[in-house]
């Protein structure tokens, strides 16, 4: 078992890039996993039986859970491991059948969330080829996902990947490409995934910290 | 008989009566939107910790508060209110900068909603409110103090105030007292109907 420092990895990624598979093996490792509330949110029927009604709704909620569940375990010592982040729901609010008002209040709400947290230690951005996700997105027959197109990952996949561009700097993000993880769903054969994942995390937290003296030097010169 | 579509939002601290005003429109064939309390997905963790949680919290009342006044079709009467949602804010547990943010999402929420048709704001004294909250017992609202209810009732008047005044109607919560059937509530009511057709008209 690995021992995980006190922080924060966000896995991002659109739709069947297997983000709940990954948290679910992150784990096995010993990482404490975070889940999107996908059975109690109070506006999702709403949503799927009404999209432009009430896509500002079940954006907004993502955005409150999302720092909810952060704040219910910022006291944590080990780990804490989330499929949702604030890239992908950015990504989400892009793509939403928002009007111009109705975004305004969307991304006033995640801005707000954004500046009231500090970001990941590590984003994983989980990376496909439309094609390739949408052939995954089929496979798993999920009806929410039936109406799913083309056009949609794609747009999706452009905005996260602008979207990571923009909070990830280099020494928090670890990119994986999708098509790597194929296969690997039982402990033994994902653990060196794992492992590097383990490694780029302590990278990550070193960056960080020497920044972190860099920073406080003048200081304490003065 | 169809009527057009109108919203009235009571607005007062906990223990005015909001709820039970709002449910006595029922017999004039209102639609009563009622505040989450049961199904609040933040609101118990609230309680338990409220400086960590309340800016989630009150952002969600904010967003049912949304749902409710966009859904509405003939009248519609609410147990909240926008000017409550931001009375609520600026005199809860939040750092300033979360307050701006609360109080942000709110300002864009009443963009969305448009304002109320009419707006009650129930008056009480923190005496008559502290009284009328041990009467009921709720466990949650055990430790409200009179200096809170002070506050509260300070920002909720500033945040009236910046209402179009023909559209508010104050009530004070001693006159209601007993009031609690449709019958006996009947002069009330009337009051408010009259004052929505004048309103409607108005607005043509």
């Amino acid at each position: 078992m690995l021992s995980w420092p006190k922080a924060r990895i966000e896995i991002c990624g659109p739709l069947g890039s297997g983000k709940t598979t990954l948290l679910n093996l992150l784990a096995h490792f010993g990482a404490t996993p975070i889940y999107e509330p996908v059975q109690q949110h109070p506006y999702l029927e709403d949503f799927y039986s009404n999209p432009p009604k009430y896509a500002l709704e079940k954006c907004c909620f993502f955005a409150l859970d999302y720092l909810h569940s952060l704040k219910t375990h910022s006291a944590h010592e080990g780990t804490v491991a989330l499929d949702a982040s604030v890239p992908l729901l950015r990504a989400y609010h892009d793509m939403a059948p928002l009007r111009m008002d109705e975004r305004l209040m969307a991304d006033d709400l995640l801005d707000g969330i954004a500046a009231q947290l500090p970001p990941a230690d590590l984003y994983i951005h989980l990376s496909a080829d439309t094609q390739y996700l949408l052939k995954r997105i089929a496979k798993r027959g999920r009806d929410m996902e039936a109406t799913v197109s083309a056009d949609y990952v794609d747009g999706l996949n452009r905005r996260l990947d602008h979207h990571i561009s923009r909070v990830a700097t280099h020494s928090r993000l670890l990119a994986l490409e999708l098509q790597t993880l194929e296969g690997r769903t039982t402990p033994e054969t994902i653990a060196p995934i794992i492992e590097s994942i383990h490694k780029a995390l302590s990278l990550a937290l070193e960056a960080k910290a020497s920044k972190a003296e860099q920073q406080a030097l003048p200081l304490a010169e003065a | 008989m169809s009527r057009p579509a109108q919203r009235i939002e009571i607005c007062g601290a906990l223990g005015s009566g909001k709820t039970t005003l709002a449910r006595l429109f029922s017999h004039m064939g209102a639609q009563v939107a009622l505040e989450p309390v049961e199904t609040h997905p933040f609101l118990a963790d609230f309680y338990r910790d409220p400086p960590r949680y309340a800016f989630q919290c009150q952002s969600y009342f904010g967003l049912a508060y949304l749902k409710e006044a966009r859904d509405a079709k003939g009248l519609l009467v609410m147990d909240n209110g926008l000017p409550l949602l931001h009375a609520y804010t600026d005199a809860g547990p939040m750092s300033m900068d979360e307050k701006e943010k609360a109080n942000r999402l709110l300002a864009d929420i009443g963009a969305l909603a448009g304002p109320a048709d009419l707006t009650i704001h129930l008056t009480g004294t923190p005496t008559q409110l502290l009284q009328r909250i041990a009467g009921r017992g709720r466990e949650m609202e055990k430790t409200v103090s009179a200096d809170f209810l002070a506050d509260l009732n300070t920002r909720l008047a500033y945040r009236i105030a910046q209402l179009d005044p023909a559209r508010v109607m104050a009530l004070d919560i001693a006159s209601l007292e007993g009031h609690t059937t449709p019958a006996s509530i009947t002069p009330v009511t009337e009051r408010i109907e009259r004052t929505l057709q004048h309103l409607a008209l108005r607005r043509l």
